[in-house]
């Protein structure tokens, strides 16, 4: 498998194609080869890293594609969100279980083991499992029709195999959680967030605002678009900083890396880094944005398969996710054509699924070597190819609004759940607001600015009791 | 050897068992869950929801009213981290939960 590497140079060097001028001006502000080399060890293997980067993206680009198993057909996994919210990359990290080596910054030394496999997550015997069954694993009737004795055996081992990981060497010690009271939480701090945080900051209220990317930005940070500030052209990452910038500057409290948790009437739970954060706000304004999934298609689960947004932020790392990339999705979609224009420059083949075309199923041993794409069985051809950014569906994460007491309703059009609010941000609980996409509203000044308002009037009138 | 379609990866649940589970009774979404075990790993829900939900609809031909409940943590946690929070956050006040979507397991839109 050959590194990923991409040389920022050559990018730079590609000065009069257009197609490179956002990856440019991303490389620019934020080298992806400023972290200082460094080197970490795979199931016994050196890897050579850049100190920062996430450990996901070191392996990336040194051609390892299989970090785990899965949890019963033991098929081989890799990353495939790149943002914390698979279990592609689940890895022993340092002698500690079921870390996300995409969440886990890369520095010297670092012990990167694989977990549940024999004997490790390149080759694993038990995949036989898989084989074993080859349509599903139906635990509700496995060897029942052999006797109890059978039965009892299979029980036994299936327990064993059961979990993921072992524990870890030394018990876990926790610090102290550190209780905030504040006037507005603020969770998700993607552009909509950023932007009714330093709104709420800059009227005067204590506010707290999480994010549990190590970033803020959120898909913006990846995006290979251009964003306006201040009248000038620039690359999201940098538009990101600004907003960040922006944020602090008006006083609130930002915490990254700092997932909420759980959502309770009294407070929110949120794990920043190794401690927790008991956060007792008066108002809570959810805009923690949408889940991603990858679409239906035979063997969607192999490694070599990313979201767009995963191999955006492999970019942004200076890592490209294959040498031959397949994009689906939708044709003119601007941020897969950002993208696909994006991978072109960083020197990767692009092939985009053509109209009206679908992936029926992603081909390979152990990771993708080509994709069968078509209109129907009859139609149906092969692309060569070592990565494939999938078809991908973007769902509201209604979760932790809905813990809050938000209503998560039907959208028939768009087949999912979205947390109910009004056109103000407001919802069936008065102290609970949703703003962007978590309830399906874009990025909008205006509603910002509703949002915001209906925020400062609860506000107001529990000031007034 | 036939390809696999995972809908939810984290806890190998294919379309297969999905459609299989669906033939044999479970047509509601909170059933399906029990059955399949689809959003119960890892992820809880965050890749496997929509896809099931979808493949739910199209068989029993409507779209489920309410998801599954919600349950924390909804981003895994480390248990230690969780004892450290004995002191800040009493029992009591962890049970005055405000849930939200079809609880209790008896199907779409019960309250």
């Amino acid at each position: 498998m050959a590194p990923r590497r991409i040389d920022p140079r050559s990018v730079r060097a590609a000065s009069n194609d257009p197609n490179a001028e956002v990856l440019r001006a991303l490389y620019a502000y934020a080298p992806p080869d400023a972290g200082a080399p460094c080197t970490i060890e795979h199931d016994g293997r050196s890897i050579a890293a850049r100190e920062g980067e996430p450990v996901a993206i070191s392996l990336l680009a040194a051609g390892v594609d299989t970090l785990s198993r899965s949890v019963k057909f033991h098929r081989p996994r890799g990353p495939m969100c790149l943002r914390g919210n698979c279990e592609g990359c689940l890895v022993r990290l340092d002698g500690e279980p079921n870390r996300m080596a995409c969440t886990a910054p890369s520095r010297d030394g670092r012990e990167v083991r694989s977990q549940n496999s024999f004997p490790s997550a390149q080759i694993d015997i038990l995949r036989v499992t898989d084989w074993f069954f080859p349509k599903q694993f139906d635990h509700h009737h496995l060897m029942v029709r052999y006797g109890t004795t059978i039965n009892e055996v299979m029980q036994s081992f299936a327990r064993k195999m059961a979990g993921l990981g072992t524990l870890p060497e030394r018990p876990e010690r926790a610090p102290a959680p550190e209780t905030i009271d504040c006037d507005v939480l603020v969770v998700g701090l993607g552009p909509v967030g950023l932007s009714v945080a330093t709104a709420l900051a800059r009227a005067g209220h204590s506010v707290c605002a999480v994010e549990e990317e190590p970033f803020v930005g959120g898909w913006m940070r990846d995006s290979l678009r251009w964003f306006d500030r201040d009248g000038r052209r620039v690359c999201g990452a940098e538009a990101s900083d600004r907003d960040l910038a922006a944020l602090r500057a008006a006083g609130a409290s930002v915490r990254v890396s700092a997932s909420a948790c759980a959502t309770f009437d009294d407070g929110t739970i949120v794990i920043q880094s190794d401690r927790a954060l008991w956060v007792r706000p008066r108002a809570r304004v959810f805009a923690n944005g949408c889940h991603e999934s990858v679409g239906a298609f035979g063997d969607n689960d192999m490694p070599g398969i990313f979201t767009a947004r995963a191999a955006a932020r492999a970019l942004r790392y200076g890592v490209r996710v294959g040498e031959s990339v397949l994009v689906c999705g939708p044709q003119e979609d601007p941020e897969l054509d950002a993208l696909s224009d994006a991978l072109s420059a960083a020197g990767a083949t692009v092939h985009r699924l053509p109209e009206g075309a679908s992936l029926i199923e992603a081909l390979g041993a152990s990771s993708v070597t080509g994709a069968l794409v078509g209109k129907g069985e009859s139609d149906a051809h092969k692309i060569k190819c070592d990565a494939i950014v999938a078809p991908t569906s973007r769902t509201p994460a209604f979760e932790l609004a809905g813990q809050a007491g938000v209503e998560a309703a039907q959208d028939l059009d768009r087949q999912c759940f979205a947390a109910r609010g009004d056109e103000f941000g407001r919802t069936q609980r008065e102290d609970v607001f949703v703003a962007g996409s978590v309830a399906h509203g874009g990025r909008s000044p205006v509603r910002e600015r509703a949002i915001v308002g209906s925020v400062e009037a609860w506000l107001e009138k529990g000031r007034g009791r | 050897m036939s390809a696999k379609v995972l809908l939810c990866r984290c806890e190998d649940v294919t379309l297969a068992e999905v459609e299989h589970a669906i033939e044999s009774g479970q047509r509601d979404i909170e059933s399906l869950k029990r059955f399949t075990g689809f959003g119960t790993g890892w992820c809880q829900g965050k890749q496997c929801l929509i896809s099931c939900a979808r493949v739910l609809a199209a068989r029993v031909g409507e779209f489920p009213l309410a998801p599954v409940t919600p349950r924390p943590p909804v981003h895994p946690m480390p248990l230690g981290m969780l004892a450290s929070l004995g002191d800040a956050v009493s029992v009591d006040r962890l049970e005055s939960v405000g849930a939200a979507g079809g609880d209790h397991g008896e199907g779409e839109g019960e309250r």
